[in-house]
């Protein structure tokens, strides 16, 4: 009930930079059951984890939007593209080390099959 | 030669007779197209509408996202520069607060045009976290009615002690829980990183908290944008269907042509 008097959170999985930004950002928290909606993604954290972490926010119930370094969507690109929900929305944000590229962003490379010549004749 | 200009002849009958076929059946559709034809106009400037739409948004998000990288970029180089004055492992993930952490920023989700558009808002640091309880205002009656359960509760602890069964046990837990709850504020995330940090990280922390705005905004314009191609795809269904319709006759007068080319052939 605290949740929908203070509205959704946003969580972030990311580097160490990413996640102490966005935490400085005030978005950190620690739910009842003691779990954060962040994760901090280190050199010897495996795919396995960051996707299990990223299910996890997706099954959330109070978690609105998700923030994922876009070198980390790319490694679980298949869990994100199987997401079509509006909400939690997931969102490709530039890391420290990888600048942001546009043509591996899920939601552009959706705008790019839109328009085929088929559709023009 | 006489029996090529006689099949000639033939052919020159089979191709007036096509036309004047095709010009009767072309007759009795055209009555029916003309409504047709107008859905489909109409069905086509909604698709161009749609399609204006949609690289508007597509240009608004590439901006924003532009924006949203410089922002960062300049957090991470605050960041950095802050790690430097203070030492390597003061700015990172140990010095995270993980026990009574609660969001400052938190997002509101509304429904427009049947997409979901979200909102930040943000508490001021120090404030008190607001639960149900509170929201409810919790009156002088009701607390002391507690007081005077608990009293009772107290007064035949010796008769029922041995009914308190697991359940209630795991609810005064929980009623436990919730008073620690109450008593939690929210917490600038600065004061993790100490008292007086240097002015790198405070001007981090801005361009991190106009980030958040950011991301906020473009997950509204993402959802705006599948949205926006939802609605295109049905359209170019309905487009496809009604030419379909059109095309549904015509193409039967070009088998029928084909058939009877064949014929003669």
């Amino acid at each position: 009930m605290a949740h929908s008097a203070r509205g959704k959170l946003v969580a972030v999985i990311g580097d160490e930079d990413t996640c102490t930004g966005f935490l400085l950002g005030g978005i950190g928290e620690m739910n009842k059951a003691r779990k954060p909606n962040f994760m901090v993604v280190e050199k010897d954290t495996s795919v396995h984890d960051i996707e299990e972490c990223f299910n996890s926010f997706l099954g959330r119930n109070d978690i609105a939007i998700i923030l994922i370094n876009q070198n980390y969507a790319e490694l679980i690109r298949h869990a994100i593209d199987n997401h079509t929900q509006p909400i939690p929305a997931i969102l490709e944000i530039p890391s420290k080390d990888c600048p942001y590229d546009p043509t591996k962003d899920s939601i552009l490379r959706r705008a790019k099959g839109m328009f085929s010549a088929d559709d023009f004749r | 030669m006489g029996q090529e200009s006689q099949s000639c002849a033939m052919v020159h009958i089979m191709y007036t007779n096509k036309q004047v076929i095709l010009y009767v059946k072309l007759n009795a559709i055209s009555s029916k197209m003309s409504t047709s034809i107008t859905e489909l106009e109409n069905v086509c400037e909604k698709l161009d509408e749609k399609a204006v739409k949609y690289f508007e948004i597509l240009e608004e998000l590439t901006d924003r996202k532009k924006r949203l990288e410089d922002g960062m970029r300049e957090g991470f180089f605050n960041l950095s520069k802050a790690r430097y004055s203070m030492g390597s492992r003061s700015v990172g993930s140990l010095q995270y607060n993980t026990t009574d952490t609660k969001a400052l920023a938190s997002v509101q989700v509304r429904e427009e045009d049947g997409t979901c558009s979200f909102c930040t808002f943000r508490q001021v640091p120090g404030s008190k976290v607001v639960t149900h309880q509170q929201e409810g205002s919790v009156s002088g009656d009701s607390a002391t009615q507690e007081t005077q359960s608990n009293e009772n509760q107290v007064r035949r602890r010796k008769g029922e002690e041995k009914e308190l069964d697991k359940v209630t046990l795991v609810e005064q837990i929980k009623d436990l829980t919730l008073d620690t709850d109450d008593n939690c504020t929210f917490q600038d995330p600065l004061k993790w990183f100490g008292i007086l940090v240097p002015a790198a990280l405070r001007q981090g922390q801005a361009a991190f908290i106009q980030a958040v705005d950011q991301c906020v905004e473009i997950a509204s314009l993402q959802n705006k944008l599948i949205a926006t191609h939802q609605g295109y795809k049905e359209l170019l269904k309905q487009k496809s269907r009604l030419k379909g319709e059109d095309n549904g006759s015509i193409p039967q007068t070009e088998e029928t042509d084909g058939d009877e080319g064949g014929k003669t052939g």
